[in-house]
């Protein structure tokens, strides 16, 4: 699979196959990870996350790719691991170096900061219960429609899934509020 | 429904673009006038990014359990049908299922195994058997007919299984992928016709396939390989066929099947099968089964020595950044003068006591033999049991005196074939009917002695045995002038670690996890291995790898146990591969000693041109400060002289009273005048004749503001009546000079902060304190500056003085530079070159080792490991002392080569001499006795123990 195909696969929705490829850029994450004082676990996490922005941005039309996935996906590792030293050893100048424009980085940038942000919202999300997410999540990301649902998922009927839908996203709504204020 | 949830309706609509351009409108409307609802849409809009967030989250860690797995998608059992088969079946023999890893589900697998036997018994149906595998949930599989008793025909199974056809174009490769997953990959000159002719016109190619238990029993499939059962992992059946006429697989192109699975379960084996008499199946001739591997960027993999970035890392160097450490890496040189090559190390070894490798000497000379190809084994049996040779064997007489009771006899030698073929190659032996291009020892494909080893073994292993021979490549040694490497080297590592080698199996995880026990080996033909045998499954290089004495032989073996397999690479590829490796090595390797040399030219060079410099800068300075005292005390001594009305006598010819102005103590007021000349110190004199000397010297204080915002800054005094320039003395921003009143003086403040150049200068200046701020000033300015401000000699040396600061201060930052980078690659030196790094000895600790057991008589051994006498004993462990501890020897290495200790036999006999096992064992005396022991501490680690300093007997335990 060659970089083009890769990005084909990832904007449907069979991007596993795609992510099981991205993966062999993660030796080389590892590598820089631990020779900048991570560990393995660290590397596992961040490539994760990088993995997620990559996808994110890959996904976006507006988007062109313009270097390789691989110094890419490095980059934004990179990137994510110095804000990671950054928290660690306040206040120390730490040197990375990218291969990207500094433009290219500063988007990154945006794109992090906008992943983190919404680190909350997907932790409501996760602690939402297991019926209510696979609801949305058939809904919204399997986009079946209420009437599949409702048959797979053992509902009386659809308006009572119409409405149990609406109830959770009500409970996610209120909660999100919440860890907001808080 | 409630509004609350009617709101959430209409956002959601409003999200995924349901509302219609009105609606649309009037909600935006709402919003702008509405911040609460506005934050409701902002939320809810959150929620749902969060929601995909999650999801992509759980495809990647799906990915990653995949990736940790080694499951990536290319994962499967790969075979080579080689035989003409026309169906195929991969199982896992249930006999050797104790030996796997799976403890468990395969206690689970005989549970069912045995009730189902049982059933079998009391005459079950195929219902029962149904139940059970339903209840174990594993996938063995058994022939509905074994049960029932009526067999599963070939005919019948054909017939409940659909076939798939697929055409293939003539003479093109092809790739097919079934139904069920299987890929097929098809060459070209895949067929062959009923004559035993390549077949390149278009194949009906019928494939049937029953790859899961619930589809086998469908069709009836047997699972019965003689009276065992087997485990199935799938079965398929291939037809090629060409115009209604059977077409058979040619075994020299043989098709490759990928079968998709999740586990590969170790034992799992290739089974052809046998159409019975009775139409039903069984089983036969299993083959191994190989995993394949997944090549991964090769660049990002890891082929450093072990710990090599943490220590450049740790030196206070960027150890993640790829090209700083390649660049350094790289420039470690490919041969050190000092190691001898193997073959040296091991004649000093072995032979020297008895040969040297001169032509001739009083020593039996060794050098520069001539042998044919014939004699090579006669030579290294000779070697190794010459006894046994001298008994059967006359031919070769005249190779030793004829004296068969002589003490002078060959003793035999604890050597391998591979030790053996080494040395001859160090003593420049050469092939007589072979003569070599450069008439060196022909290299050791002549001899295929060490793999020979390996192709019996694996002659035992696999089906068809000639056909493999052909596919080991013994390394090659490319020039015998370069001694041949200890380990591994950088070049080497150069040669493999690029994009020539993507898609090998050197481009795998397993590779990398070989590599620290490749460099550990310390013997570079082991590396060879690898790369010169990328066509054949990990497995197999690791198992000769394992052949090849070294300190971790072990390993190997071990690695071998994981039948790791292969990356699929054309086999024209992997030919040229190794010989663009073999080319390129020696390309880098000489590179490298070029570029090193190169460097270090360039740097002598440097350096000597830098020292000229220096010494003659120092010695222009005392010539200046000297001439400058001359003229100064000239001047001093006229005046003071003056002041006393002493007239220094000329003489003339004839006699001269040297007495006529002794009044005056002329000789005190000379040693004044010097003194306070030298000193800089007022002179303040009374002659005898009461007349007072006296010339003030005075203080000045020059305060430089902001010196710290300069690299380097000086302060010049210069006066007419000077022979050249004098340089204020410094402390810290404050600069000193006790001013003689005879002299107008000018100073002149230089600083620089890089290039740019500032200065201040002050005409007459007189003692006492002066503040300065050096402005900026240009070179030319300032140059017309010195010119103006000083006589022409300080003007000039002032200038060379400037240059000469710049020079040196950039010199110095050179040569710290050196140091450093020369402190750094010493300290890498042995991270680079485990092999080859000296045995430090430690001092304060010195390493003991001592023979444990009662009735070992010893001997001292002296530093470096040499025996003062020889060593006896018997059955006992050898223990060694190191850090305080003691620990059980595991191997160690001597005269007699390297000796390993066992649990069950305590002590080879062959390893110290030729005493049978049981009587007293002898280390001889002289030599290198102990060059290296390998311990094993308390938590089964072995502990390589470096510096083997003194040893002794305790004869207490």
């Amino acid at each position: 699979m060659n970089d083009d195909q890769i990005i084909e696969i990832l904007r449907t929705s069979k991007r596993g196959k795609a992510l099981d490829k991205l993966y062999r850029y993660y030796p080389k994450v590892e590598n820089m990870i631990r020779s900048n004082g991570g560990e393995k676990q660290d590397a596992q996490d961040l490539f994760q996350e990088a993995l997620i922005i990559f996808c994110k941005k890959i996904t976006d039309s507006q988007f062109a790719l313009t270097a390789s996935i691989n110094t890419y996906v490095y980059s934004i590792c990179k990137i994510l691991w110095l804000k990671e030293l950054k928290k660690k050893q306040r206040g120390a100048t730490v040197k990375i170096e990218t291969e990207l424009t500094s433009t290219q980085e500063e988007e990154l940038q945006l794109s992090i900061e906008k992943e983190e942000k919404l680190k909350t919202a997907e932790a409501v999300m996760s602690e939402l219960g297991k019926r209510c997410h696979e609801l949305l999540r058939l809904f919204y990301i399997k986009s079946l429609s209420m009437k599949e649902i409702a048959k797979q998922m053992e509902f009386k009927s659809e308006n009572v899934a119409k409405n149990q839908k609406y109830k959770c996203l009500e409970r996610a709504k209120l909660n999100l509020k919440e860890k907001k204020a808080a | 429904m409630r509004p609350e949830l009617e709101l959430i309706q209409t956002i959601e609509q409003y999200l995924s673009n349901q509302l219609s351009a009105v609606e649309r409108a009037s909600f935006e409307d709402r919003m702008q006038d509405d911040p609460s609802l506005q934050e409701e849409v902002e939320l809810q809009e959150e929620l749902l990014d969060g929601l995909e967030n999650l999801e992509l989250k759980s495809d990647v860690e799906k990915s990653f359990d995949k990736f940790q797995f080694g499951k990536t998608l290319n994962l499967g059992i790969g075979i080579f049908l080689a035989v003409a088969i026309t169906g195929a079946a991969v199982f896992l023999y249930l006999k050797n299922k104790q030996e796997g890893p799976l403890a468990e589900p395969e206690n689970k697998i005989e549970n069912t195994l045995s009730r189902t036997r049982k059933s079998t018994q009391n005459d079950a149906t195929a219902e029962s058997l149904t139940n059970t595998l339903a209840e174990s949930g594993t996938t063995v599989a058994f022939a509905k007919g074994d049960l029932t008793s009526t067999p599963a025909t070939e005919a019948e199974a054909n017939k409940y299984i659909a076939s798939q056809v697929f055409q293939l174009k003539a003479k093109k490769d092809t790739v097919i992928e079934t139904d069920g997953g299987m890929i097929l990959a098809i060459a070209y000159d895949a067929f062959l016709d009923e004559n035993g002719n390549i077949y390149d016109g278009p194949v009906t190619f019928e494939v049937k396939e029953a790859l899961k238990p619930v589809d086998i029993l469908k069709a009836g499939l047997s699972t019965k390989s003689g009276d065992d059962h087997l485990e199935t992992g799938g079965m398929f059946y291939l037809n090629p066929t060409a115009k209604g006429t059977q077409l058979s697989i040619n075994p020299e192109a043989p098709i490759y099947a990928e079968v998709p699975t999740d586990v590969v379960v170790p034992g799992m084996q290739l089974y052809d099968s046998k159409v019975l008499p009775d139409g039903s199946i069984d089983w036969v001739d299993p083959k191994p089964i190989e995993r394949y591997l997944t090549p991964v960027d090769i660049n990002g993999l890891n082929f450093y020595p072990d710990g090599y970035q943490n220590k450049v890392t740790e030196l206070g160097h960027d150890g993640g950044n790829k090209i700083f450490t390649d660049s350094l890496f790289y420039t470690f040189p490919d041969t050190d003068n000092k190691t001898m090559s193997r073959g040296a190390e091991l004649f000093q070894n072995n032979c020297a006591e008895c040969h040297t490798n001169e032509k001739k000497s009083l020593k039996p000379g060794l050098f520069g033999l001539k042998y044919t190809k014939t004699d090579l084994n006669w030579h290294l049996q000779y070697v190794k049991d010459p006894a046994s040779l001298r008994e059967t064997d006359n031919t070769n007489a005249n190779y030793e005196p004829n004296t068969k009771d002589s003490i002078l006899l060959m003793p035999a030698q604890n050597v391998t074939d591979e030790e053996i073929l080494e040395i001859f190659k160090f003593l420049n032996w050469t092939t007589d009917n072979k003569k070599t291009r450069d008439g060196h020892f022909k290299k050791w494909e002549d001899s295929q002695i060490l793999y020979n080893e390996a192709n019996i073994r694996y002659e035992k292993v696999e089906t068809s045995p000639a056909k493999h021979k052909q596919l080991y490549k013994i390394p090659s040694i490319q020039d015998s002038t370069i001694a041949p490497p200890m380990g591994v080297y950088p070049a080497d590592i150069k040669a493999i670690w690029n994009d020539e080698f993507q898609n090998t199996n050197l481009a795998t995880k397993e590779f990398e996890e070989r590599l620290p026990f490749i460099y550990q080996a310390c013997n570079t033909s082991i590396l060879d291995l690898y790369v010169k045998n990328l066509n054949l499954p990990l497995y197999k290089v690791d198992s000769m790898a394992a052949l090849i004495s070294s300190p971790v032989q072990d390993k190997f073996k071990a690695f071998e146990t994981r039948r790791d397999g292969r990356v699929k690479t054309d086999s024209r590829m992997v030919k040229k591969l190794g010989e663009y490796y073999d080319a390129k090595r020696k390309q880098f390797a000489n590179e490298i000693a070029a570029t090193n040399k190169k460097i270090s030219d360039a740097r002598k060079k440097l350096d000597d041109e830098s020292d000229q410099k220096q010494n003659d800068k120092a010695a222009a300075d005392q010539l200046r400060k000297l001439e400058n005292y001359k003229k100064e005390l000239k001047l001093n001594q006229k005046v003071a002289y003056a002041q006393v009305s002493y007239k220094p006598c000329v003489p003339t010819r004839g006699w001269t009273n040297i007495d006529f102005n002794i009044g005056l103590n002329v000789r005190g007021l000379k040693k004044e005048v010097a003194e306070s000349t030298r000193n800089r110190t007022t002179l303040d004199f009374t002659a005898k004749n009461g007349k007072k000397a006296s010339i003030k010297y005075e203080k000045l204080t020059v305060n430089v503001a902001n010196t710290n915002q300069f690299d380097r800054l000086y302060v010049y005094l210069v006066s007419q009546k000077q022979y050249s320039y004098m340089r204020l003395n410094r402390k810290g921003n404050i600069f000193t000079e006790a001013l003689n009143e005879l002299m107008d003086y000018n100073i002149m403040c230089i600083g620089y902060k890089g290039e740019q150049a500032f200065s201040h200068s002050i005409n007459f200046v007189q003692p006492g304190n002066e503040t300065v701020k050096l402005e900026p000033i240009t070179s030319q300015a300032l140059d017309l500056e010195i010119a103006k401000m000083s006589p022409t000699k300080a003007k000039m040396d002032i200038r060379k003085d400037l240059i000469y600061e710049d020079f040196r201060v950039k010199d110095d930052a050179r040569r710290a530079q050196n140091v450093k980078m020369d402190e750094l690659r010493a300290q890498l030196q042995p991270v680079i070159f485990p092999c080859e790094s000296p045995d430090v000895e430690d001092d304060n600790s010195p390493t003991e080792v001592w023979l444990v057991g009662g009735g070992a008589k010893g001997a001292m051994i002296s530093k470096g490991g040499r025996l003062s006498k020889e060593l006896f004993f018997k059955g006992k462990w050898l223990s060694v002392k190191y850090k305080g501890e003691i620990l059980k020897v595991k191997s160690f290495t001597c005269l007699y080569g390297t000796n390993e200790f066992t649990e069950s036999k305590k002590e080879s006999g062959s390893g110290f001499s030729r005493e049978l096992e049981g009587k007293w064992a002898k280390i001889k005396k002289g030599g290198t006795a102990f060059t290296k022991i390998v311990a094993i501490d308390k938590y089964g680690n072995n502990i390589s123990i470096p510096g083997v300093t003194k040893f002794s007997w305790d004869k207490s335990k």
